[in-house]
């Protein structure tokens, strides 16, 4: 039964905060994993924290309670959005992960934005000259940067374009002691993001590019494009009109589900370049066996994700009309 | 025993031979990438198209119809090219243009459908935004115009409230409807000549007569040439003019429809025609004396769709409180067409769909509620054959292993089992070599023949058959059904047979059950169903059979 | 039938280039211990040596040690972890997908549900956190790709076991009586198998790329010297030892390669396409 959009949209919601749900209460049991005791998990490689913090971690989690009372005393924190308190930042988790975002969350857009727009153009060009010379050169390169990974591509491009020949910054998003105007440092800024952008991103027009031709000689072989030529109309528009517009339908989708595989990926790309976002931030967690920290990156990126998965579900309802919306 | 009905007497026979051929098509010959079973595709075509005729092409799978019709539109896959001939159409060779240039007679001279109305329309684009494409695309008008025309259109070809209509999406309407949509895009800017290739092979009886009508109507009203392409003979009566008829790639022969149906000059065409199966009325009455042996009784079937972890979705009924028996030696007819309920009652009536109302017996004994082992009696009694040669072998598994399996699963010993397996290879005209073979080393023929060895491997005394030789050329299914009579009457079997073609029904069929959305409308011997029909469905379905005048047949 | 998959595998160039080189690599990887001996640890030579000098084909790293024997040595682990984690992801996606496929109903949605969660979840952030949390060592990376990517592995084989549980062989074999698990096993899987098998040998190239990439953040197995660990732990020499990065980033690129190709010959040989018959 078909039912409004809005009714739609609200189910889906409902979903995704299920979701999130089981995200948190996944965390909850993730955390007990590592052997020893959890003050020391907590603490971390802080070394012997003062017995005032100690004590105030105890009763915090309620550590010296039951094991269900503990998970109840973990929900309420959650829901207070509370995530811990990391003693080695001395910094609340949440404060600190929002601190960090701006500059992944920009990073992320960029890559998305010229991920999807080149791999779809490649991918275009391949499935229209398919098994001519445009197709191989673009499914080799395609399958090249496939196989490359991120961060070795990231050193290698230092190498190159910073050390080689210094036409780029290698690292940081900012030229230290150097003073900003708003466009000097929009400047700056971009310089700073070339390599990282093009790090990250080669993976993403490789898949693209890959998805798209595979996309679009799928439908190319469909009836309605035989229809469509029947009608007179000359490839190019074919191509735009009835090929290309039915194979966004499967690259919207897939486009969704490389949002957690992005995330992931800014991890390696910050990590190589020092940029001070929320990949780099992982990495630090991790070196500085500071899982709650670690834990609360978990959880944040994973709502972020399926925030991304819901905008992307309810484009596709733009697009798609066949789906019943139920 | 033929009764040729004169076909068309309203069309005068000479009418086209007097003006100039619209289409020309002169040894076309178009060669197939190696490795085939022949090296050309086509070879050597030739025919003419006269004006505001209806021409058909008429052949088996295989025989390159379609890819003539596709050559005329240069719309060849780009594996097969055309090596030599002509195609002339208004002064000028088609066959060398390139595909720009074809471009500006696509559509605008030349229109063309296509057989699957399902998949043919564009599922993201409304349907009026496609038939505004075709307009836009040979012609400039202003917005309002070409809305104008879309509603005109669509109008023309009898599609209901045309205004909403056109901002519908494909998949909102019914194949007929789609149809309808495909023929108002394709003659919406008065193309000399329609190409139809099997445009109707996909719809049900009843719709099919619609579509072929409103071809018909559209040649009479603007005077556009047909070239109907289709495997089927009745449509050929029902339709044409004029027939040409292919048979691997070369014209069999050709000529004015009442002369190539009437006295046929090739052996093939005479054989194709022989096959259509005839629609026969009259026949002797079955005795009433005989028991019951199979008794559906108040049947009822309700499928949930969409239903979900936390949805309840909703129920469609697809059998409806349906009664039928089968009485022992005879074949009882199930017709209908797509969403009747006919194959979903074949499931339940088999036991490997459940229930929800009403009782099967077997032989007085009840067999409704049984499952697993104590099943296993009747899972000897009553078998099956599948419509779908193609679907109905597991492509990984030997022959030896399909004919087997069903004597094991029995209990039955290895040897023996294989034993027998082998009796009823010869039984259905097969080698024994074919053992050890795979199913997609035969032909659709001879794998609805092992399909049907397969059945009969564990000795049933019931058969039901659902829709067994929709899926073959005409000339294969005569040696299917002609392989069935004789098993039946050779093993004494008793026959449920499940068909959507009416003419096949009429033929093998003691008694007639006639289904329509989920219940029996009309129910009895089939002289009296076929010839006396009482249920305006009925009635309706015998007057869709395409060329029911010429392919009929009385017996007395 | 075995016949004519080889056949078609054989007629694709990619593919059989791709299957030698493999061969070739795990050959070397298992007979150069016993003839260049040694462990890749043990000090070779003089740190820092260029490639192409004193006999040292990819030079020493900055303790000595002779790179190329270390990117040799690297493959055997990279193709064990890559191997076994596969395996882990295929047993548990392949079981679940089949379940979900052929129960349908409420089962399908529940497994589907889960399913999706683990999708959901940034890969390579949970893997950190359950190699972190778990401690790092060969097992543990190879339970966590197994975790991130079966779910992979079970769309694919509940959306082949769906599509085959209504074909009319399946059907057949209900009419003749045979029980639903043997239906599953003998007529379903045997047909769901080829794009699972594609699949699978695709997720040993990904595992890989993660496993380098796990490493590279010093989150592989401490006592491994994989591709990873090296490119991780000669960052800071980048500038004037670059040969230390660059040759296992060509060695994990070229094994990713030669594994593709082998996939999508794999692919084009299994083609179901040759039972449709007409």
């Amino acid at each position: 039964m078909a039912v409004s959009r809005l009714t739609y949209v609200r189910r889906r919601l409902g979903r995704a905060v299920l979701v999130v749900v089981a995200v948190v209460v996944l965390g909850f049991f993730l955390i007990r994993i590592p052997p020893g005791d959890m003050v020391d998990v907590i603490v971390g490689e802080a070394g012997g924290a003062d017995l005032e913090f100690v004590e105030m971690m105890r009763s915090h989690f309620g550590l010296d309670r039951s094991l269900w009372e503990q998970f109840l005393i973990y929900i309420r924190n959650v829901l207070v959005l509370d995530l811990g308190f990391s003693y080695q930042q001395q910094s609340p988790v949440l404060k600190i992960i929002i601190d960090r975002m701006p500059i992944t969350a920009l990073i992320a857009a960029i890559v998305m934005v010229f991920g999807v727009g080149l791999g779809m153009l490649f991918g275009a060009i391949a499935a229209t000259y398919v098994n001519r010379w445009p197709d191989t050169l673009v499914s080799g390169f395609a399958l090249l940067f496939y196989a490359t990974p991120n961060f070795w591509l990231g050193l290698m491009l230092v190498l190159l374009f910073s050390i080689y020949v210094q036409w780029l910054p290698p690292f940081g998003i900012r030229t230290l002691g150097m003073q900003q105007t708003a466009l000097s440092g929009a400047i700056d800024l971009a310089r700073h993001l070339v390599l990282p952008v093009i790090a990250l991103g080669t993976h993403y027009v490789a898949i693209f590019a890959r998805i798209t031709r595979g996309a679009m000689l799928e439908v190319a072989s469909m009836d309605f494009v035989k229809t469509a030529r029947a009608k007179g109309l000359s490839r190019l528009q074919v191509i735009r009109r009835h090929i290309l517009r039915n194979a966004l339908l499967p690259l919207t989708t897939y486009a969704g589900l490389q949002a957690g595989n992005l995330i992931g990926g800014t991890v390696l790309v910050e990590t190589v370049f020092a940029i001070p976002g929320l990949g780099r931030l992982t990495y630090e967690s991790i070196v500085t066996r500071d899982y709650l920290l670690l834990l609360g990156i978990l959880i944040v990126t994973s709502v972020l994700v399926i925030i991304v998965n819901l905008i992307t579900d309810i484009i596709y309802t733009f697009i798609e009309p066949r789906v019943e919306l139920t | 025993m033929t009764v040729p009905a004169s076909t068309r007497p309203d069309v005068p026979p000479s009418a086209a031979v007097s003006a100039a051929p619209v289409l020309s098509v002169r040894g076309l010959t178009v060669r197939l990438p190696g490795g085939g079973d022949r090296e050309h595709a086509v070879e050597g075509i030739d025919f003419d198209l006269a004006a505001g005729e209806i021409l058909c092409i008429v052949g088996e799978s295989g025989s390159g119809k379609s890819i003539t019709a596709q050559a005329i539109m240069g719309l060849l896959p780009k594996k097969l090219e055309p090596v030599s001939g002509e195609i002339l159409f208004e002064g000028r060779d088609l066959l060398p243009l390139s595909d720009r240039e074809m471009q500006a007679f696509r559509g605008a001279r030349i229109g063309m459908i296509f057989q699957e109305p399902m998949t043919a329309l564009n599922p993201v684009l409304t349907v009026g935004d496609q038939i505004a494409e075709m307009i836009l695309a040979h012609r400039r008008l202003p917005a309002a115009e070409v809305r104008a025309r879309v509603v005109a259109a669509l109008a023309a070809v009898r599609l209901p409230e045309p205004e909403t209509l056109r901002r519908a999406h494909p998949h909102r309407l019914s194949g007929g409807q789609r149809q309808r949509v495909m023929i108002a895009m394709a003659m919406v800017h008065d193309p000399a000549i329609l190409i139809a290739d099997e445009p109707t092979t996909a719809l049900d009886v009843t719709t099919q007569a619609e579509v072929l009508r409103l071809i018909r109507q559209l040649r009479d009203d603007r005077k556009t040439s047909v070239i109907l392409v289709t495997h089927d003979f009745g449509v050929v009566a029902e339709m044409a003019d004029r027939v040409v008829v292919m048979r691997h790639g070369k014209v069999v022969e050709t000529g004015p429809t009442a002369e190539v149906l009437g006295r046929p000059r090739h052996p093939y065409t005479r054989a194709l025609i022989d096959a259509v199966p005839r629609f026969t009325t009259g026949a002797a009455a079955p005795s009433d004396t005989a028991e019951k042996l199979f008794d559906m009784r108040s049947i009822t079937r309700r499928f949930v769709r969409d239903a979900g972890l936390f949805r309840k979705g909703t129920a469609v009924v697809a059998v409806n409180d349906v009664s039928l028996s089968l009485r022992r030696g005879e074949t009882l007819g199930i017709v209908g067409e797509s969403g009747s309920g006919k194959s979903t009652l074949a499931r339940c009536a088999i036991r490997i769909s459940d229930v929800d109302e009403g009782s099967i017996l077997l032989e007085g004994q009840d067999v409704t509620r049984l499952r697993g082992r104590r099943l296993m009696p009747f899972r000897r009694k009553v078998q099956m054959v599948f419509q779908d040669p193609y679907a109905s072998l597991n492509p990984r598994q030997k022959i030896g292993k399909i004919l087997t399996d069903p004597l094991r699963v029995q209990g039955h010993a290895r040897g023996p089992a294989r034993e027998r397996a082998i009796e009823l290879l010869r039984l259905v005209g097969l080698e024994p070599q074919a053992m050890q073979r795979y199913p997609h080393e035969f032909s659709g023929g001879q794998r609805q023949r092992i399909g049907i060895a397969r059945a009969l491997v564990v000795d049933p005394e019931i058969l039901i058959a659902d829709e067994p030789v929709s899926s073959l050329d005409v000339s294969v299914q005569r040696q299917v059904l002609d392989l069935l009579a004789d098993v039946r009457r050779r093993l004494q079997l008793s026959m449920i047979f499940i068909t959507h073609d009416l003419r096949v029904a009429a033929q093998v069929c003691d008694r007639i059950a006639v289904m329509q959305t989920g219940k029996v409308v009309e129910q009895g011997p089939t002289a009296e169903v076929f010839g006396n029909p009482a249920h305006p469905y009925t009635r309706d379905l015998i007057a869709a059979i395409p060329g029911v005048e010429f392919f009929s047949e009385t017996v007395d | 039938m075995q016949r004519d998959y080889i056949a078609r595998f054989m007629a694709n160039p990619g593919a059989v280039v791709g299957l030698i080189f493999l061969a070739a690599v795990i050959a070397g990887s298992i007979v150069a211990p016993m003839f260049l001996g040694a462990n890749p640890w043990e000090v070779a030579g003089r740190p820092f040596i260029p490639p192409g000098q004193d006999g040292f084909l990819m030079g020493t790293d900055m303790l000595g040690r002779d790179v190329a024997l270390a990117v040799l040595y690297g493959t055997r682990f990279s193709l064990l972890i890559g191997v076994g984690s596969m395996l882990a992801a295929v047993l548990i996606g392949a079981t679940l997908g089949a379940v979900a496929g052929y129960a349908g109903g409420w089962v399908d949605d529940l497994l589907m549900r889960i399913t999706e969660f683990f999708q959901i979840l940034p890969s390579l952030v949970l893997i950190l956190v359950l190699v972190a949390f778990m401690g790092a060592s060969v097992y543990s990376v190879i339970i966590g790709i197994g975790v991130i990517t079966w779910p992979n592995v079970a769309r694919v084989m509940r959306a082949e076991v769906m599509s085959l549980r209504n074909r009319e062989y399946v059907e057949a074999a209900r009419v003749i009586g045979q029980r639903p698990l043997t239906i599953l096993v003998v007529q379903i899987l045997p047909n769901a198998m080829p794009p699972v098998i594609v699949i699978a040998s695709l997720m040993i190239a990904s595992a890989i790329l993660t496993e380098s990439a796990l490493s590279f953040l010093g989150l592989g197995d401490p006592n491994i010297m994989t591709w990873g660990y090296m490119i991780g732990t000669s960052r800071e020499y980048l500038r004037f030892a670059w040969w230390i990065s660059l040759f296992p980033g060509l060695a994990i690129i070229s094994t990713v390669l030669a594994i593709n190709f082998v996939g999508d010959g794999l692919a084009a040989a299994l083609n179901p396409r040759m039972e449709e018959g007409r």
